[in-house]
């Protein structure tokens, strides 16, 4: 017996010294090959992860038998010609460079179909659409009269009247529609008899009343209106410079809740406002001059040297955007100003790390993710990649796909491009009617628009339906998170 | 050599070795744990490499095992049916034996073949040795049970099953080690069981061991030698020689078979070093094995099969549980450690240094069951196995003792040294940290992968080669579940077909229990040895339904 397992260890020790470092060479990618003069190389890998899984692999002619997701071992260095294909769906076609003992990944591929079918979702005409952001509502205008006002819940695809009928003021001229994040609750301007009127309406309740709130307003329009929650407390209304608070239960206003301020925002029960070259908070319910004083300092002087207002926009509990009436666009990580003009609007991803955001002729994205300390000679904060940059009139973009590519419209036509590769060329999936907003929500994974010949509400299905399950995990998860915090 | 093999009283150079070599493991087993946790974060290439290494080890380790397990399974089968009092009567006339053995050849079926083989080599190993085994009349049996607060209904089924061994039972004595500091009712129901079988031996006491004795500390250890002593009086004043007696210390959940004494017998006559010889049957845990949780029967049918891979290995084996040996050997070294927990294995330690490396552990083909620690419920027993894992794992205490003795030592060759310290030091901190690398650690480098590591070859390779290894794993384990099931007693009660499928996926509780009920307890003993922290004899919960 003793023999025997000294015969069984020494064989077994012999072969994990030759095996132990075949094993760790190979797992660093280096292969023998024939081809080379050396004999070994240390090659790469492509790994590629599609939606939906199963496509074929194509690289340099060669056809794989691996089927999405693919990981493709043992290739060495050099570029190589990469086709995706699965029938019924555009291919995916890159050029890809391998390097050595690193991996090309793609994670998020995603295959759009050949065949385009968009749904009809309600008869038009409609003139414009106007999402309810961080909610399931969208608002779609049938014409210039309040009473045409329709929502249309996207989670459970039902169509409602914003205003149940009889509506005394049907017949008004809707002028303005004020919404807040994550707020089922709007603000609805309205022109009737000449002057203006001010109604607030619930779209989660099925019998809400409109609210008439126009006595609480002053003659002139507000410049901006923020409130929190479904069953807003307060309403913050910025004129001008100056911000004043309503109380809806008292049906008070308080003027002068703040003097002098370049720019308000809100988040979790507090009001902060850029005041001179600082950034001041209180509480909802405080008495004016109670705030105090978050940031101040000679940067955020040089920071807001500009005498515009600015919008301050907190996209998760540590990342603030804040944007300019010139469209400058800043941050609160470093380097903090990304953007000197022309920014006209942005979109955050629901985890709130990145910011998709467009100027005119282009479309990037921000990602705010602590950055990789690279050996450089100046340290390098996040910066702007501009992902397509060959548009026209970009009105309205967003994330597709966890963050993997950007849905965005430009002069009636909706554009689908991969945010990894920069300055690739983009999908063109479907036509839509200029100048209208779209949306898009991950959660159904569909684009909701108005389509340009009729005007009629239609959807389109980006991602397939079976990834819905994973979103509505995803969402759990993160409703879990936030209860937990 | 004539060396103290105890860790108190000591002073100048010999203190400052005790604590290097006692802090030695602990040391060893952090560093490893919390250096691959730090590589895993910010060196993640280097530690993968590390993982694939030990993985590799791991898993040739593995089939290792699982082949030794194999054979020793067929060894143990193979010896079921020996007519051990068949073969202790025919060494009683040893020559004229041995030629009959040597002339038959025909075994019938594959067991009865391997057993006859092995039993040729052992008579042709006797008679190269030049000994003549004792004769079988003149062998008698000493066996210490100790009991502290162990409940009646256990050491009466121990007691039971050795009286079944009713040919060799007249040529034992039984001692009943009973601690001073136990219930009066526990020394009640001792002498009840004294009185009620003290005719089935050739004698059968119980002997009381006082308390806070000098030098001895309050171990199962102090109680066993104490009882030992009175034993050697004994037999003295019976004019029996030392060398003619096999003492066996017994746990006392202890249950032997009927075939223990004569195998155990066999074995003794037939080692020609038999009084340089501790004799070591492999411990089951079966007494109680259908009514624990499905955790505890895992940890101890491992813990069964673990002692089963061991004995395939006699040049490495160490005493463990329930064994027996010379009692001429047992006093010469002078008794097992007072001042030790581990006095199992602190015994062949003991006899290995005095009697410089000349001492060896023969292994019984045969079992004795014992119970699993049981203490009512289900969290309770959780902890109480966590406490007797810790309280195993502290036979690290030995290291330190073991480490001095081979430096003071002259006469046990480099080659033995190095063999044995390495086994005992990487045993036990393979103990504490090789369940936590396969099952925590090696995991980290790919779930807190930063984007550089993510995007390499090798961050793809890992995850295949782990996918690989547990794949391999599980094919061992599947082995182990297939054997454990020929192994474990028929359950007393039908279980539905539903429980029996639970039972069979109860073995992939495993990496749990490697990490809770294994790696931890031992990095704790581990650690409270490190910082001299020194723990007290706890007798684990163990009852009788």
């Amino acid at each position: 017996m003793n023999l025997f397992r000294r015969v069984v260890f020494y064989f077994l020790f012999l072969l994990y010294l030759v095996l132990c470092p075949l094993i760790i060479f190979y797992a660093l990618g280096y292969i023998f090959t024939p081809k080379l003069e050396e004999g070994f190389a240390k090659t790469g890998l492509i790994r590629v992860e599609t939606l939906p899984s199963g496509a074929s692999v194509w690289i340099a002619n060669k056809r794989f038998s691996e089927k999405t997701p693919a990981t493709i071992r043992n290739l060495l260095a050099g570029d190589y010609d990469i086709r995706i294909s699965l029938a019924g769906h555009r291919p995916w076609i890159r050029r890809i460079t391998v390097e050595p003992g690193k991996a090309a990944s793609f994670s998020h591929v995603l295959l759009v179909p050949r065949k385009l079918d968009p749904r009809p979702l309600i008869t038009g005409p409609f003139t414009g659409l106007y999402p309810v952001p961080g909610t399931r509502f969208l608002l779609l205008k049938g014409s210039e009269l309040a009473g045409d006002l329709r929502a249309f819940d996207w989670k459970n695809e039902t169509v409602s009247w914003v205003f149940p009928k009889p509506f005394p003021f049907a017949n008004a001229k809707l002028v303005r529609i004020f919404t807040a994040n994550e707020s089922p609750f709007i603000l609805v301007q309205i022109e009737h008899a000449g002057g203006m009127k001010f109604l607030g309406y619930s779209l989660d309740k099925d019998k809400s009343e409109a609210q008439d709130l126009s006595g609480l307003f002053k003659e002139r329009a507000p410049d901006e209106i923020l409130w929190e929650g479904a069953k807003p407390d307060y309403l913050f209304v910025r004129y001008d410079r100056n911000v004043s608070r309503i109380d809806l239960e008292k049906m008070k206003v308080l003027p002068g809740f703040f003097q002098n301020v370049r720019g308000v925002g809100i988040f979790k029960g507090k009001i902060y406002a850029l005041s001179g070259p600082s950034i001041v908070r209180t509480n909802f319910n405080a008495k004016p001059g109670d705030e105090t004083f978050v940031e101040s300092g000679a940067f955020l002087e040089d920071l807001f040297r500009e005498d515009g207002k600015f919008k301050i926009d907190f996209i998760s509990h540590n990342t603030i955007c804040i944007s300019s009436e010139k469209g400058e666009f800043f941050s609160n990580a470093l380097p903090y100003r990304f953007v000197e003009e022309g920014v006209r609007g942005y979109h955050a991803a629901p985890e709130g790390r990145k910011v998709v955001l467009w100027q005119e002729r282009r479309v990037g994205i921000l990602d705010l993710e602590k950055p990789e300390r690279k050996k450089e000679f100046f340290e390098r904060g996040p910066e702007i990649k501009w992902v397509f940059d060959r548009a026209a009139d970009v009105r309205d973009a967003y994330f597709v796909y966890d963050a993997a590519y950007i849905l965005f419209s430009d002069r009636g036509e909706v554009f689908l491009a991969p945010v990894k590769e920069e300055g690739s060329s983009a999908e063109k999936p479907i036509k839509i009617c200029e100048g209208a907003a779209i949306f898009y929500s991950e959660k159904t994974g569909a684009l909701y628009y108005l389509e340009p010949s009729q005007g009629h509400f239609m959807a389109l299905q980006l991602l397939p339906e079976g990834i819905k399950l994973s979103r509505l995990i995803t969402e759990l998860e993160k409703e879990t998170q936030e209860m937990m915090k | 050599m004539k060396f103290v093999y105890s860790h108190c009283n000591l002073s100048g150079s010999d203190a400052l070795q005790q604590r290097f070599f006692e802090i030695l493991p602990g040391l060893a087993s952090w560093t490893m744990v919390l250096g691959l946790i730090a590589l895993s974060i910010w060196a993640p290439l280097v530690s993968v490499i590390l993982v694939i290494a030990f993985m590799l080890a791991w898993i040739l380790k593995l089939f290792y095992l699982t082949i030794f397990l194999l054979l020793s399974y067929i060894r143990l089968s193979a010896e079921k049916s020996t007519d051990w009092l068949a073969r202790i009567r025919g060494l009683d006339r040893f020559h004229e034996y041995s030629r009959e053995i040597e002339k038959s050849h025909r075994a019938k079926g594959w067991y009865k073949k391997i057993s006859h083989w092995i039993h040729r080599k052992d008579l042709e190993t006797l008679r190269k040795s030049g000994e003549v085994p004792p004769l079988s009349s003149e062998i008698f049996h000493l066996v210490v049970i100790p009991v502290t607060k162990e409940p009646s209904s256990v050491v009466e089924a121990n007691i039971l099953s050795i009286a079944n061994n009713v040919t060799l039972a007249k040529q034992m004595v039984i001692i009943l080690a009973i601690e001073a500091r136990a219930e009066e009712s526990v020394k009640a129901g001792m002498d009840e069981i004294v009185n009620k079988y003290r005719d089935r031996f050739m004698n059968f006491l119980a002997v009381e061991h006082p308390d806070g004795l000098p030098g001895e500390a309050r171990v199962k250890g102090a109680n066993t030698s104490y009882a030992a002593r009175s034993a050697a009086e004994y037999f003295e004043e019976k004019r029996i020689p030392f060398e003619n007696i096999i003492v066996s210390c017994f746990d006392a959940d202890t249950v032997v078979s009927c075939h223990y004494f004569p195998c155990l017998t066999y074995s003794f006559m037939s080692c020609p070093d038999r009084h340089r010889a501790s004799f070591q049957p492999i411990p089951v845990f079966h007494n109680n094995i259908w009514e624990v949780p499905g955790f505890a029967r895992v940890i101890e049918t491992g813990s069964s099969f673990f002692q089963l891979i061991e004995t395939t290995d006699p040049e490495k084996l160490v005493t463990f549980s329930s064994h027996s040996m010379s009692f001429k050997a047992l006093v010469e070294v002078g008794y097992w450690p007072a001042d030790m927990i581990s006095d199992d294995s602190g015994i062949f330690w003991k006899s290995y240094l005095y009697f410089d490396g000349q001492y060896q552990v023969v292994p019984l083909p045969t079992t004795l069951s014992m119970d699993i620690v049981d203490a009512g419920s289900w969290w309770r027993t959780v902890i109480s196995l966590y406490k007797q894992k810790r309280r195993w794992a502290w036979g690290v205490e030995n290291f330190p003792l073991v480490m001095r003795g081979f430096l003071a030592n002259k006469k046990i060759s480099l080659y033995n040294k190095l063999r044995h310290g390495f086994k005992l030091f990487e045993g036990h901190v393979s103990w504490a940290t090789l369940p936590l690398l396969l099952t925590v650690i090696g995991w980290i480098p790919a779930i807190s992968a930063d984007k550089e590591f993510s995007n390499t070859v090798l961050y793809y390779s890992a995850g295949r080669f782990t996918n690989a290894i547990f794949g391999l794993s599980t094919l061992a384990l599947l082995g182990t579940i297939i054997m454990s099931i020929w192994l474990l007693p028929k359950k007393k009660k039908r279980f539905p077909f539903l429980w029996t499928i639970v039972h069979g996926l109860e073995w992939f509780l495993v990496p749990l229990i490697l990490v809770f009920l294994s790696a931890i307890p031992a990095l704790d003993a581990q650690t409270r040895l490190m910082l001299n922290r020194r723990m007290e004899f706890w007798v684990s919960d163990k009852r009788r339904k």
